[in-house]
């Protein structure tokens, strides 16, 4: 176990009614992006507020530079900076007030310094010529700018971004994706996402997380250099089936993309494996070894 | 419409049922509130304050006052339910679907409204359902068989149409248009807390102050106001049975409260478009700030790492923010601003334009009648201050970055905490600045900046931060924001309903209620001080506990399942919050020991329930032993020790002849010590009561009591008499009063059965067993001598030739201006002395015309101005005691000063003749003194300020003793046996009336008559006085009569009716043929009633020794009309 970034060690947790959200999740986290991928209830929210110490995990252990993170909560939320999937509005406060109050919730409890910070990040998001209008009037793209400067506030060790794209147009994306680059050059940065090209454009390292397991975990390079020469595919017209060992499909204008894993096939052209048809593949096959 | 749109509308409907009835609030409401009635119908003070103890519980009556009064606490549970027709498709992010249906919206939410009124209906029902489990209280032997009748199935149908329906249907409506209007819960919610403001200046400002009881009557959203109007004139046969009228203030009332909602929402639905429910209602500006693209440079600014974070600071940061936020809000400062507002005008109006008024507003007088006029209001504000204090960051993603940050829990529940006081502070200020306003506008001479804020801090602050901290507990325990409003509404509910009903009594045990403390002028809060305070550390000490509780159930963190957060609490209980949940476990014991101490064993608390236990074991054991004694005179000197609230007393009683002595001793005073010339009989106590077994006493003999005074006890009731900072001590609080008093019997049917003794009160013994009628011994001669160290007293020492009764006053140091007046000395503050010279001309004034009227003098040679809470007006000695609260808050003009004129003359009256007539408590005492006093100040009344003064007292009177009659638990049997307050009005206008028939009938020459008769007992006595028609009449049942004058096509003719009490209710007796004109120079006239066209001008009455029950008919202003028959003869 590294005493640098964080690691998580047989993590488990079951919700009442018995549904399985993490079945023993184990990760290393070094600082720098680390992207975790995953189709919609795989567990990524769940381990994600358990990182961020929202929710008790059943068993298991997390440690953020080498401090046990469930013994010692609050050491972490101090280094911690958390951006929720969904950022609602919040009424009758200015983005500045309300930056500002957070930031004493961090400990930024030094008024000068604080001002000096929320200014900073009121700049850094691009929001400091509307840091006096209420939060309630910000459009989606503002908030989520908004919810980012929240979550720097104090420089966070560890930043945790769950689903942080969802919603934005391209300009706001890859500007958001520029801060989140930014911080990771200093900072462990978890992104959780389900969006396969947020995560092949930003990070270094990543996790393909399924029905509460790590099914797959390296660098993009790695993962898609294990699929080198077995990754297929072929276009088949609009009414023909889909082969039924397709690896993933998608719509084109005259029918069916249809990507396979394997041997050649005939009629199939050999495609450079894409991060995208590792995380189907790392899905597929961890369904397989379910079944 | 067609077959689809119908069904559409039901499916819709149904649906919204389904949905009302699957959240907890439901359920919730439906079973605290069917519990609670039942705990209603248990609690014998409860139903004796209506009127319901000799009758059914259940009875009709109850069900009309229940179904209306409970829908001021269901508004709120309404609120939530019509909101939901709006809120729910917003919570579930289902609003587009829903407003993209092909379906018109007013048809959906008109659907909607329907079946959100069904749930309304269900949960306005569940007071019915306590009427309906109401004889499983019998089944559990919880009540008598007799105590619970048949359901009252009429009534209840009849109460749901006419009460639940409309305020169900009316506020629904405004809620619904108040939730489309702020799309949230916010809008229906503080249109409910509108509601409760408008209901708070019916019943207390219209109502209460007797301004305008029509427009409360409209004005009630409730109908509570109409519905109690109505029952309370009703006797307790017609509670059983009587269906309430559709009177014309109640229809209305129902027009006003469900006609307008009614259309305001018709028009808000016809002007609803799509788009203003598709709109959310946080996100008032979507659009995209385009400048933010591609213009983003980073910041290069470099800050320290957080490192040691000062939490302490972020915690006042916190708190600040916190009560910021909430009071930048317009709506809250307008709020408060209307409150200032309301209160400043309210008080105004139940002051100084008081239809008893004008009284004066001394800060004392109008502090607790402004907790009691902001408390409903204020307390529901305090509920939802807390509620959004405490869901403020109950929004997507603010919570869990709340959870998320390193801020301790102590720091997020801290400034929570801090700024509900903050806020709770602010609505303590509220009143006091409204005393404030009104004071320094009529009486600049009671000016007291400090009163007001300390009165409120100190008897209101603890009280709502009991409130609040148990608002804060129920958001932190119940996750759903509805349920947590639900029970924190509910707990305000409960703290207004003992609030009103008293439904518990003991005072630590009075959740969120104001602490009872009535500091007076003279003496200042030193009485009060160390009661206050230690209820305020209670108060503070549940407060505290509710905050250890609710950090012990913090939620910190999200998905949290109930074990899951049983283990944190458990974990916590290791920490501070557990530290300061069993600290503030350990101090209310503490406190509760104090308590016990101070309030049960040595102050004079004892619940209603033991006190009429109490009695009826008094009766069983004491009763039958009742003996004959008579006394000589004697001596009494009294030692005081005001700083140590200490003292003793030595009595000796000269002439003593009796065998055994029987009396019973004041609070706080113990008989250590009694001998006679021979012995030193032994003394048996019970309780209160004692007997001295006399050997050699049965020829005369000398009696020396010794006793002891001591008064650490707190006051619950009456103010303390004896503190260092003054005493106000009459006879009867440091001696005891000897004899039997036969007006500790239990009267009350409903009691006698439940303590399982016969109906009938035991026969009476000889007079000379009975107790004096005033003070604590019989005629005698008697000295006494008050001695206390240094200060300044008043009455000191005196000697009488009538009962022991006298009064005596000590103060530290002596006012700095004393009032003398014709040889009267007047003890009163440095406010009162302009308010004194007009209140000892009336003393002087009646004191003169009291002496002609009866032909006795009362002597008044001083006159104090007693605490409030300490007594009635009456004269001990010849001392005027006058209470702040009694005798001092009318200006002395208009109805109020009449009053007070009347309330003088009647206390001279009654002492002048308990000073001529050494009476015992015998059958016909009451009735003499009550009645001939009252009837003396009538007449005195009149001398000093006119025939209209007299009218208007009429009226008042006869006004109360309808309430009376009809709310009175003790059985109304004959005047010659009966006490209490319907006997000194009812005698007093039925001998006012006797005495109007003819010229010659007047007090003197009763009390001329009644002396040369002094040798018989004394209703013999009475009958040979009043002669024995007349005695049968007005010593027998009560008796009504009811004579009107009824205008037709220009003529006036009189009807007159006449009824007897029998048995519960009034019974129709024989009409009187003529009635009595009586005008305003004293002109007397019979006029024959039925004929048609009377002349005349006065006042009509049924001048036979009854009362007559509606003055404002009575008046005859006709000119002279019709054929001019009308006079009849004498």
């Amino acid at each position: 176990m590294s005493d640098i970034g964080l690691e998580v060690r047989g993590l488990r947790k079951t919700y009442p009614g018995g549904v399985e959200a993490l079945a023993g999740v184990d990760l290393s986290v070094q600082p720098g992006l680390y992207g975790l991928l995953g189709p919609n209830g795989a567990g990524k929210s769940t381990l994600m507020r358990t990182l961020a110490t929202l929710q008790q995990p059943d068993v298991g252990t997390i440690a953020l530079d080498g401090v046990d993170v469930l013994a010692d909560p609050d050491q972490l939320r101090q280094r911690l900076g958390y951006l929720p999937q969904q950022i609602g509005s919040y009424p009758g406060v200015s983005g500045r007030n309300l930056l500002d109050r957070f930031a004493w919730l961090k400990g930024r409890t030094d008024k000068q310094v604080r001002r000096a910070e929320v200014d900073a990040l009121l700049e850094r998001v691009n929001l400091e010529a509307d840091g006096h209008r209420a939060v309630a009037t910000y459009s989606g793209g503002m908030l989520r700018r908004f919810g980012i400067a929240i979550a720097l506030i104090g420089a966070p060790r560890l930043l945790i971004v769950d689903e942080p794209t969802a919603g934005l147009d391209p300009a706001e994306r890859n500007r958001f994706h520029r801060v989140l680059a930014e911080i990771g050059s200093e900072a462990v940065v978890l992104l959780s996402t389900h969006i396969v090209e947020d995560v092949e454009n930003l990070c270094t390292r990543l996790s393909i997380m399924n029905a509460g397991q790590i099914v797959a975990a390296g660098t993009p390079e790695e993962l898609k250099a294990r699929l080198a020469g077995r990754i297929w595919e072929i276009e088949v017209p609009r009414h023909d089936s889909v082969p039924a060992d397709a690896l993933h499909a998608s719509a084109t204008p005259h029918g069916t993309r249809v990507i396979v894993e394997g041997d050649q096939q005939p009629g199939y052209r050999a495609r450079e494996p894409r991060l995208e048809d590792v995380y189907h593949f790392a899905l597929n096959r961890s369904l397989l070894a379910a079944a | 419409m067609n077959h689809s749109v119908i069904s559409y509308f039901c499916g819709e409907a149904f649906y919204e049922i389904r949905m009302g009835l699957r959240s907890l609030v439901v359920p919730l409401v439906t079973i605290v509130l069917s519990i609670y009635m039942l705990l209603m119908f248990l609690n014998a003070d409860y139903m004796r304050s209506m009127g319901a103890v000799d009758i059914q519980r259940n009875s009709a009556h109850l069900t009309y006052l229940m179904a209306s009064g409970q829908s001021l606490w269901l508004f709120f549970g309404w609120a939530w339910v019509f909101a939901q027709i709006i809120v729910r498709d917003q919570s579930a992010a289902l609003q587009e679907v829903v407003l993209a249906a092909p379906v018109p919206l007013h048809l959906t939410l008109m659907a909607r409204f329907a079946g959100a009124l069904v749930v309304a209906l269900l949960m306005g029902a569940s007071v019915f359902l306590g009427f309906l489990a109401a004889p499983l209280l019998v089944m559990v032997s919880a009540l008598p068989p007799e105590a619970v009748g048949p359901a009252p199935w009429t009534a209840m149908g009849w109460a749901l149409l006419l009460f639940t329906l409309p305020n169900a249907l009316g506020t629904g409506a405004l809620f619904l248009c108040a939730a489309i209007w702020t799309r949230s819960t916010a809008g229906p919610f503080a249109v409910a807390a509108a509601i409760a403001l408008v209901w708070m200046v019916a019943m207390i400002v219209l109502r209460g102050g007797e301004v305008d009881i029509a427009a409360a009557s409209v004005l009630d959203p409730s109908g509570y106001s109409e519905a109690e109007r109505q029952s309370m004139l009703w006797t307790p046969i017609e509670k059983k049975t009587a269906i309430i009228a559709v009177s014309d203030w109640l229809f209305y009332n129902r027009l006003f409260w469900v006609g307008l909602p009614m259309a305001l929402l018709g028009y808000v639905l016809l002007r609803l478009r799509r788009e203003q429910l598709a709109i959310g209602g946080d996100s008032r500006n979507d659009r995209d700030d385009e400048r933010s693209v591609g213009t983003h440079q980073s910041a290069g600014t470099q800050l320290p790492a957080i490192t040691s974070p000062a939490w302490l600071r972020a915690l006042g940061n916190e708190a600040i923010w916190q009560f910021k936020l909430i009071m930048s809000g317009f709506g809250v400062r307008l709020a408060l601003v209307m409150l200032l507002i309301s209160g400043a005008v309210g008080t105004w109006v139940n002051f100084v334009a008081h239809v008893d008024g004008p009284l004066v507003p001394t800060p004392q007088a109008l502090l607790p009648f402004l907790t009691e006029f902001f408390y409903l209001i204020v307390i529901f504000m305090v509920v939802g201050f807390i509620g959004v204090l405490m869901r403020r960051d109950d929004r997507l993603g603010y919570d869990e970055w709340v959870d998320a940050s390193p801020a301790p829990m102590a720091v997020l529940l801290i400034a929570k905490c801090l700024t509900a006081l903050a806020l709770i502070a602010v609505l303590c200020v509220i009143p006091a600045l409204s005393s404030l306003v009104v004071t320094a506008l009529d009486a600049r001479a009671s000016l007291d900046f400090g009163f007001p804020f300390a009165y409120m801090f100190v008897t209101t602050f603890p009280a709502l931060a009991e409130v609040g901290a148990l608002s804060i507990l129920a958001h932190t325990v119940f996750r759903h924001a509805g349920t947590a409003y639900v029970v924190s509404v509910l707990i305000a509910f409960i703290a207004i309903i003992n609030h009103e009903i008293a439904a518990v009594e003991y005072p630590p045990w009075e959740l969120a209620l104001p602490i009872h403390a009535h500091p007076s002028e003279l003496s200042g809060w030193g009485p009060w001080l160390p009661m206050v305070s230690a209820m305020a550390v209670f108060k503070l000490g549940l407060f505290v506990l509710a905050v250890g509780l609710t950090w012990l159930c913090w939620r910190r963190g999200s998905a949290l399942t109930g074990a899951e957060r049983l283990r944190m609490a458990a974990g916590r209980l290791w920490g501070p919050a557990g530290a300061i949940t069993a600290s503030a476990v350990f101090l209310m014991a503490a406190m509760t020991s104090v308590f016990n101490t101070r309030l049960i064993q040595e102050g004079e608390f004892e619940s209603k329930a033991q006190e009429i236990a109490g009695d009826i074991a008094w009766e069983q054991v004491w009763w039958s032993e009742a003996s004959n004694f008579k006394l000589a005179g004697g001596q009494v000197e009294i030692e005081l020790e005001p700083d140590l609230r200490r003292g003793t007393v030595d009595w000796e009683l000269t002439g003593l002849v009796a065998q055994q002595l029987h009396g019973t001793l004041p609070h706080g005073v113990t008989l250590t010590k009694a001998t006679t010339d021979a012995a030193a009989p032994a003394i048996e106590q019970d309780g209160d009561h004692f007997v001295l077994r006399l050997d050699g006493c049965e020829a005369g003999c000398a009696l020396r009591l010794s006793l002891a005074i001591n008064t650490q006890g707190w006051p619950v009731d009456n103010a303390p008499w004896l503190h260092g900072s003054g005493v106000w001590l009459r006879a009867k609080d440091v001696l005891p009063t000897l004899g039997h008093d036969p007006r500790r019997l239990v009267r009350s049917i409903g009691d006698r059965k439940a303590y399982g003794v016969p109906n009938a009160r035991p026969a009476m013994p000889d007079r000379t067993a009975l107790t004096a009628m005033q003070g604590v011994a019989p005629a005698g001669d008697w000295h006494w001598r008050v001695s206390t160290p240094g200060g300044r007293t008043w009455g000191a020492d005196g000697q009488t030739a009538t009962s022991l009764d006298f009064a005596f006053v000590w103060l530290p140091q002596a006012p700095e201006d004393l009032v003398q007046h014709d040889g009267i000395e007047v003890l009163v503050s440095p406010a009162r002395h302009e308010q004194a010279a007009g209140f000892l001309a009336d003393v002087t004034e009646l004191q003169s015309c009291v002496s002609g009227e009866l032909g006795l003098t009362p002597a008044v040679r001083t006159v104090v101005q007693a605490p409030r809470d300490l007594g009635d007006l009456a004269i001990h000695g010849n001392t005027l005691w006058a209470p702040e609260d009694k005798a001092w808050e009318s200006a002395g003009t208009g109805l109020g000063g009449w009053q007070r004129q009347f309330n003088l003359g009647r206390a001279m009256a009654r002492s002048a003749l308990l000073d001529a007539y050494d009476l015992r408590a015998e059958h016909g005492a009451q009735w003499l003194v009550d009645g001939v006093a009252g009837w003396t100040a009538m007449r005195c009344l009149e001398a000093r300020s006119g025939f209209e003064a007299l009218v208007a007292l009429r009226k008042l009177h006869a006004d109360r003793l309808i309430e009376i009659f009809a709310e009175s638990d003790d059985p109304i049997t004959t005047t010659a046996d009966a006490n209490g307050e319907w006997l000194t009005r009812y005698a007093t206008l039925a001998l006012e009336n006797w005495g109007a028939a003819d010229a010659t009938r007047t007090p003197a020459g009763l009390t001329v008559a009644l002396s040369a008769a002094q040798d018989l007992p004394l209703l013999d006595a009475l009958e040979h006085t009043l002669g024995r028609r007349d005695a049968s009449a007005l010593l027998a049942a009560p008796r009504a009569g009811d004579v009107a004058v009824v205008s037709a096509a220009g003529a006036s003719t009189i009807s007159a009716g006449r009824w007897i009490w029998a048995v519960n209710g009034w019974k129709q007796a024989a009409p009187p043929d003529r009635v009595l004109l009586r005008s305003t120079d004293a002109e007397r006239q019979w006029l024959n009633v039925g004929a048609p066209g009377v002349v005349g001008s006065g006042l009509l009455i049924d001048a036979d020794g009854l009362f007559e029950r509606t003055v404002e008919d009575n008046r005859l202003v006709a000119a002279p009309v019709g054929d001019g028959s009308g006079p009849g003869g004498r």
